[in-house]
């Protein structure tokens, strides 16, 4: 990874705005384009996301796998190694959880979170391949796991055509898993399920850990000084292999809830691309847990409004993706214009000093 | 199983592909790595069909094509070489605009009734040598890009291997710093490498619209040009072997569409993973490793040091 890759991805108040309005406008710009009111659209997009209860928990049950895996991005990230594999961990988790609950259905006693924490082993032994690749041989991380994601979608295809064929033996799928381990509404209220809790709690937890803790102290040096982490008696390979793992880890649950929350089932080609949204909410995040949890809201609001864009105005929902890069393009690239300004203006007043005295 | 039958269709389907991967090793050479290629190869897979469409040319729609993944290059290269964001970061942003992109002006562009569709590249067979027993009708009865994609890579593994211009492309990606002492202006290689590679991912990517498949669906590289990138790999960075290693993707694949439509009992995911898998244990052995250029990735500029 750069070496300036964490600098660059600093979050920044500015850049956001800049960001939101450059994306706004060109957002505008485009359904007009396309011969929509950029006003109505907007207001259906709002809806979509937030116009009701059903809408809202839409949102949030959207937005916590991409927030899980952007955590699963944004933990690596601190020892300055990049995890594209978000997919493919969340793949195997999602396929560790239906695995275990129709192949031991009486682990039922012990309930859902058995399979929520094995779907979370299968993510983190998924992205150690990679960690341990990094560690001990060098290699780019960033390769490693866009081939797993694409091995993982295999492996897949063959689980649910082969040993966990619905017994129905129609369609390439699994059975339904058994009741009992499906996941309860939040409330009455809400159409979410609990599972987004999961997301919930990660947020602060991952902050805490890498923000106070020595862990995280270590983790950071790791990526930022060979010497110094040498010098302090830090096993590189150690936090190298166990951040890929953490963040494997949170994208194996984010796999997990998705199937005992909404799904119940594996289907042949299941590819959400919560792993990549979750890249999108990292980098727009800035690298922060804390943002990058609040970019996942954003991400899981376009997700929900884009999908009512579609129906009540025609615009197709793929306009949202092409609104997140720009997004993206515009946020990091003035964060960087922001930043070199303010290091031009320091450098100034810096050499300003020696002649004012 | 009719081997013969495979290896033909292996190299036609694989043509994109070894295109996309024979520009990505000149660009990585040179320190640049774009994980953007998918996004290049859909604006340009999107572009062409849409002049072919409108101008009834399809040498017009594969030079529009090229042009267009010069262009996504050049996007690319602005953010990378001079606002200096992440190689990667860049990279996976292009291929989200594109594949927003694409799929919002298919919809401007091809409203209605109008029929979107062309008619293929045909193949252009070589007398004499496709009556070579076997390996002729699998080399010489191709079409004429699949041909073009073979000069390119014999072409560009000269230029990089025998050529000045070669050495300041390895030394931009292997040393920068020293290459910059010697008077290489490493911007501009990598600048010319890259586009290179835009070039090379457009000629792909019409090729895959025009002489594959004939119309435009939205995301329709699906992972082709992540595919490149691993293709580079077990290529080595070298240009003339990613041929090779994008035809045994081409087969490996075609075996599994083979295993699949047979109703046979062997997992036609095996082929599928295979590939894959394979690329994984190169990358993870120092054969792989040692090849690769050191400075991959990297960005480099002189106003930091």
């Amino acid at each position: 990874m750069s070496e300036r890759l964490q600098g660059l991805l600093r979050s920044d108040a500015t850049s956001y705005a800049i960001g939101a309005v450059l994306a706004t406008v060109v957002g505008g710009l485009v359904l007009l384009a396309l011969g929509t009111d950029p006003f109505t659209a907007m207001n259906s997009l709002i809806r979509g996301a937030f116009g009701n209860q059903h809408n809202l928990g839409n949102t949030l049950t959207l937005a916590a796998p991409i927030a899980l895996a952007g955590l699963a991005v944004v933990i690596p990230l601190e020892a300055k190694l990049l995890n594209v594999g978000g997919d493919g961990q969340l793949l195997v988790g999602a396929l560790a959880a239906v695995a275990l609950s129709l192949v031991f259905p009486e682990i039922a006693i012990v309930g859902a979170i058995v399979l929520i924490v094995a779907g979370g082993i299968a993510g983190a032994m998924w992205a150690s391949i990679p960690g341990v690749g990094r560690a001990k041989l060098g290699v780019n991380e960033v390769v490693a796991t866009i081939l797993l994601n694409f091995t993982a979608l295999a492996l897949l295809s063959w689980a649910v055509n082969h040993p966990l064929r619905e017994t129905a033996d129609i369609y390439p799928q699994t059975d339904r898993v058994a009741d009992v381990f499906l996941l309860p509404k939040v409330g009455e209220m809400l159409q979410a399920h609990i599972g987004i809790l999961v997301a919930v709690a990660a947020v602060p937890i991952v902050a805490f850990v890498l923000a106070k803790t020595m862990t995280g102290y270590r983790l950071r040096i790791t990526g930022s000084s060979d010497e110094v982490s040498r010098y302090l008696g830090i096993s590189r390979a150690r936090f190298v292999i166990g951040s890929m793992a953490a963040g494997g880890f949170l994208a194996g649950i984010a796999g997990a809830i998705q199937m005992l929350g909404v799904q119940g089932r594996l289907i042949e080609g299941f590819n959400p691309g919560y792993g990549f949204d979750g890249l999108v909410a990292a980098f727009l995040g800035g690298g922060r847990p804390i943002a990058t949890g609040v970019a996942a809201l954003v991400l899981g609001a376009l997700r929900a409004g884009g999908a009512e864009l579609e129906v009540t105005t025609q615009v197709p929902a793929s306009a949202v993706v092409m609104l997140q890069a720009i997004l993206i393009i515009s946020t990091l690239v003035t964060r960087h214009a922001v930043g070199r300004y303010r290091a031009q203006r320091a450098l100034a007043r810096h050499r300003e000093v020696p002649a004012a005295a | 199983m009719d081997i013969q039958a495979l290896l033909v269709t292996a190299l036609w389907t694989m043509t994109p592909i070894a295109f996309a991967a024979i520009g990505e090793a000149v660009s990585e050479r040179s320190g640049v790595l774009n994980i953007g290629l998918e996004g290049m190869m859909l604006t340009s897979a999107f572009v062409s069909i849409y002049v072919a469409v409108t101008s009834g040319s399809l040498e017009l729609g594969l030079l529009a094509g090229a042009a267009a993944g010069v262009l996504v290059a050049g996007l690319n290269a602005v953010l990378v070489l001079w606002a200096h964001l992440d190689q990667v970061v860049a990279g996976l942003t292009l291929n989200l605009l594109a594949l927003g992109g694409t799929s919002v002006l298919a919809r401007l562009a091809f409203t209605g009734t109008e029929n979107a569709s062309v008619p293929t590249f045909g193949s252009v067979d070589i007398p004499l040598l496709k009556e070579i027993p076997f390996i002729g009708p699998i080399l010489f009865e191709q079409r004429l890009l699949t041909y073009l994609c073979v000069i390119v890579g014999l072409v560009l593994f000269f230029v990089l291997t025998r050529t000045t211009t070669g050495l300041r492309i390895q030394a931009a990606g292997e040393d920068p710093d020293a290459a910059a002492l010697e008077g290489v202006n490493v911007r501009r290689v990598r600048l010319a490498s890259n586009l290179t590679a835009g070039l090379l991912a457009g000629l792909g990517g019409a090729f895959l619209a025009l002489g594959i498949v004939g119309t435009f669906a939205d995301n329709m590289v699906s992972g082709r040009g992540f595919i490149a990138l691993a293709v580079v790999i077990i290529a080595r960075w070298n240009p003339l072997l990613a041929i090779p290693a994008a035809a045994f993707f081409g087969f490996t694949e075609a075996i599994g569409i083979q295993l699949q439509t047979s109703g046979s009992s062997i997992p036609f995911q095996i082929f599928v993973a295979l590939p894959y898998v394979a690329t994984l244990v190169v990358l993870f052995t120092r054969i792989g490793n040692k090849a690769a250029p050191r400075q991959l990735g990297q960005a480099w500029r002189v106003d930091v040091r």
